[in-house]
């Protein structure tokens, strides 16, 4: 195991790459790339922990950097940082990039050093070994090809879906895409979504931010930190660069679903999800991957989901522990 | 109406019959006597009143007149009839020369009525009728013939009996036979008294007679004795044909034909009435349907009225209406002209909102690696400080004059160990740089605020002295952010005077055609400014290699409104307002456009704001 960690920050701005080596280089070997050319080859050449980029550079954008950087180095966190919450950058964050967390400049000094050693925490807290698996299920399940194309794999696993919506919709399109591989069960309200969740082995919620944006943003951040192994897929009708950017950051949202929804990108992304969920069950430890920061007091919406989420937690692992640990 | 018709309809058979009647009595009767004559009287008048029963039935007008006027012409014409008929009951056609013509004229007149009764009246019980009078007319002729016969064949024995007793007399008279004589006159005369006054002798006064006219023969001439024989055989055949004459007169008084005519007569009047019935049940009816035309018209009326009062009060209904219709226009113009002014508001803040969101990038890049650079520094001082601790202290030792050459080996010992050079060199350099880009970041937030500051006069229409290349430099500055990547900025400035504007409406303008400039090379292209000196005029360009404008759209890129943007990604009132803005600076905007090349948008404006007085 390597002493330090190994960061690769990505920005066109030179003064904001001396500034994080400034800051980063003590704790960490940090590495340097100007623009996305020079951040993929250095990622050929080395396994970074994590890497950091900006959105806006000439040539290759934030995004497309991570999303390459998704198959070159699976196993690195990727954090996008950036001044602008340019929202189809952000859909791209959520749904190619898999972001870790979705950071807006200027961002505090404390927060983005929390933020990377988090995501060190995810990829070094790992066992070598289990490393090495979570890399391997990443690099299969990270693949959407590889996911649509093995669904027998993922079907095997007792995995039901739940769609969260008040109309019938949303429902309708994901019975459409699902096509009986999977049942799915209809939960109208949150706390219909919660009952269903403590009696039935959900792996995949699709929820309809339409239902209440704060709350299922609220619900999603919940979820994620008490049923760390749950993925979730966002609906909604339009989207907004701050609901998004939460979602991200404190509900690690699996893919975010612009209605109306296309059955067929449905489909896929619900193959994946499914996979996405069968890995997290197979290697527990790979959550880390996805932590979200803990809610805090000032959230209230949260902090009423809190109580009853967490007992949900305790009857899942009860009721999942059966077939919940396959090999 | 067509009641009407059928009621003159009803009449005409009836005038036809009362014409008929009046032909047939004129017809019938001839000769001078009295009641033939007021007969004909009658007739002639019926005949002449059924016309203008027909005619007034014809004419009838709708109305008490006009029945009136029907109704007495058809008493007329009854009364005339009754009095025909009176005429005809009190006619005794014993003349035989009435009698003749009766039957001659009967029968071409029943010949004529049966066609015409037949043809016009289609009344059966009247044609019947004719029919009757028609035969028992022929029979009456017959008749008459008969008597005729029977009448001539006596009166020319009467005049034989005259003539041959008076030459017997005379003859006798000359023999001087003048008993015989007597005696023969006296039996002939008696026997013509009788035979004149239609008495008939029984068979022995014409034996005695006969036996007295032979008893004078022997007193004739030989010669003349036969003309005895012939005289009595004349006188003795006397009897019966007056006999005859008798029979038949009797036979043809007996003759139906008075009675059928009467019947006839009484027909026709019964028919005339029934027709009158009819005329009046048509009365009746007209009256109804008239009533009821009236009603219908009344009603239609009231309908009418009705009408008129919905209409004259939806007329007001569409009046207050109107007003109010007119109200809510007005109401609507005005909302419109506030949101018309809400909308130019809204994408002034619009434009506003990008621009302070580009801008904000802007600081915010600098402003992240300023902060964490300051803070970087910080610790690292504090680290250097750790490490210049031991040559602090030995400064202190030298300052309080406590040095001696055991505390110096000491100290410096220390502080070689706390100091490594390279590290400590590269801290230092570090701190520089860092301080260096933190300068440098600040700057470049100086100079955007710098340019904020300018454009934040953007809603004070302060007037100025305002160099165009100045608002050019600023406006590339905060937007920067929107050509940073991608876009060649070219600056074609040759010197231009001041000019006497708003900056901060003109700094606007700019704005917006860089915006539009950049959006429409969407990421990559040339974005070229140029200023120019015109006589009088400041003349500023703003090209790109962009899409272009398809000339289509060309006249209508500065309407209100107008984008080809989908629908929340523009008010469309950019452009709008520049012009706004130009005008109001007595300034021209010209679009040359070539899609696919780019566009350029050219600005003249006045040095002196000439128009603007009016404008503003």
């Amino acid at each position: 195991m390597t002493a330090q960690a190994r960061i690769l920050f990505i920005d066109d701005e030179q003064r904001v790459l001396t500034s994080m080596r400034a800051m980063f280089r003590r704790d960490y070997e940090v590495h340097l790339a100007s623009s996305g050319a020079e951040a993929l080859a250095l990622m050929r050449e080395h396994d970074f922990d994590v890497v950091v980029s900006d959105q806006r550079m000439p040539e290759m954008t934030g995004v497309e950097v991570l999303r390459e950087a998704r198959s070159i180095a699976p196993k690195s966190m990727r954090i996008l940082l950036t001044g602008y919450a340019d929202l189809e950058a952000i859909e791209t964050a959520i749904n190619e990039s898999e972001v870790f967390r979705y950071l807006m400049k200027p961002c505090p000094r404390e927060q983005l050093k929390e933020t990377i050693a988090l995501a060190v925490d995810a990829v070094r807290g790992m066992s070598a070994d289990a490393r090495d698996d979570a890399a391997a299920a990443l690099s299969v399940g990270g693949s959407e090809a590889a996911a649509a194309s093995a669904p027998d794999s993922a079907a095997v696993t007792a995995v039901d879906l739940m769609v969260l919506s008040e109309d019938g919709e949303l429902l309708q399109d994901v019975r459409h895409a699902v096509e009986d591989r999977w049942q799915v069960h209809h939960a109208a309200s949150v706390a219909d979504a919660i009952d269903l969740l403590a009696e039935r082995p959900v792996g995949v919620l699709i929820t309809d931010a339409a239902v209440d944006e704060a709350a299922v943003s609220a619900l999603t951040a919940e979820l994620k930190q008490h049923v760390p192994e749950l993925v979730t897929i966002v609906a909604s009708q339009r989207s907004d660069a701050h609901m998004l950017i939460n979602l991200i950051n404190h509900g690690q949202v699996f893919r975010f679903l612009l209605k109306p929804v296309s059955v067929g990108q449905c489909r896929l992304w619900l193959s994946s999800a499914v996979t996405r969920h069968t890995e997290l069950m197979a290697h527990p430890e790979t959550v880390q991957r996805y932590r979200v920061p803990e809610s805090t007091a000032s959230d209230r919406q949260g902090a009423l989901f809190s109580g009853v989420i967490a007992g949900v937690r305790r009857l899942r692992s009860r009721v999942l522990g059966l077939g919940g640990s396959p090999g | 109406m067509s009641s009407r018709i059928g009621t003159c309809l009803a009449l005409v058979p009836v005038a036809l019959a009362a014409l008929v009647l009046a032909g047939l009595l004129l017809v019938s009767t001839q000769p001078g006597d009295e009641s033939l004559r007021r007969l004909d009287l009658s007739v002639r008048q019926a005949a002449e009143i059924a016309p203008r029963v027909v005619g007034a039935a014809l004419d009838m007008e709708p109305g008490a007149a006009g029945r009136m006027a029907v109704a007495r012409s058809q008493e007329a014409l009854t009364e005339r009839l009754t009095r025909a008929n009176r005429a005809f009951e009190t006619l005794e056609p014993v003349e035989p020369d009435g009698y003749q013509r009766l039957r001659r004229y009967a029968v071409v007149a029943f010949n004529s009525i049966d066609v015409q009764a037949a043809e016009r009246a289609g009344d059966g019980r009247l044609r019947a009728e004719f029919a009757a009078v028609n035969a028992g007319a022929a029979a009456f002729s017959v008749r008459a013939e008969n008597y005729l016969t029977a009448h001539q064949r006596w009166s020319r024995n009467h005049e034989f009996i005259v003539s041959e007793s008076r030459n017997l007399v005379g003859t006798l008279r000359r023999e001087r036979e003048g008993v015989a004589a007597d005696t023969l006159f006296a039996s002939v005369e008696q026997l013509l008294d009788r035979s004149r006054m239609q008495i008939i002798l029984s068979g022995a006064e014409i034996n005695a007679l006969l036996a007295a006219v032979r008893s004078v023969a022997e007193r004739l001439p030989v010669e003349q004795r036969p003309r005895i024989e012939a005289l009595t055989d004349a006188m003795a055949a006397l009897p019966s044909q007056q006999r005859m004459v008798h029979a038949a007169a009797e036979e043809l008084e007996a003759s139906p034909l008075p009675g059928l005519l009467n019947g006839l007569r009484e027909q026709v009047s019964a028919d005339m009435v029934h027709r009158l019935s009819t005329v009046s049940d048509a009365r009746v009816v007209l009256n109804v349907y008239t009533g009821l035309l009236l009603l219908v018209l009344v009603y239609f009326g009231l309908r009418l009225r009705t009408s008129y009062r919905a209409l004259n009060r939806s007329h007001d209904e569409l009046e207050t209406r109107v007003l109010e219709r007119t109200r809510d226009l007005e109401q609507a113009n005005v909302d419109l002209k506030e949101s018309q002014v809400q909308l130019v508001q809204a994408e002034k803040m619009s434009s506003l909102g990008q621009l302070v969101a580009g801008v904000m990038h802007e600081i915010n890049t600098p402003l992240m690696y300023v902060q964490s650079n300051v803070q970087t520094n910080a610790e690292n001082l504090q680290d250097m400080l750790g490490q210049m601790q031991p040559a602090l202290a030995l400064a202190r030792c030298v300052h309080a004059g406590r040095v001696d050459r055991e505390t110096l080996r000491e100290r410096l010992t220390e502080l070689g160990h706390a100091l490594e050079p390279q590290a400590f060199e590269e801290g230092i350099e570090e701190l520089r740089q860092l301080s260096e880009d933190s300068v440098d970041g600040l700057r470049q937030i100086a100079e955007l605020v710098q340019s904020l500051k300018d454009f934040s006069r953007m809603d004070r229409a302060d007037e100025a002295r305002f160099d165009v290349r100045d608002g050019l430099e600023k406006t590339l500055t905060i937007t920067r952010s929107t050509h940073k990547y991608g876009v060649e900025v070219v600056r074609d400035f040759a010197d231009v005077p001041l000019i006497h504007c708003a900056p901060s409406k003109i700094n606007q303008v700019f704005i917006n055609l860089v915006n539009n400039a950049v959006q429409a090379m969407d990421g990559s292209g040339t974005l070229t400014l140029s200023t120019r000196a015109r006589e009088g005029w400041v003349e500023v360009a703003v090209s790109d290699t962009g899409c272009g404008i398809a000339p289509e759209h060309l006249d209508k890129i500065t309407d209100p409104f107008f984008t080809t943007k989908p629908v929340g990604q523009g008010t469309g009132l950019g452009l709008s307002i520049v012009r706004q803005i130009v005008e109001e600076h007595g300034g021209r905007l010209r679009v040359e456009s070539e899609p696919g090349r780019g566009t350029t948008i050219t600005l003249s404006l006045p040095l002196e704001r000439a128009a603007s007085e009016e404008a503003a």
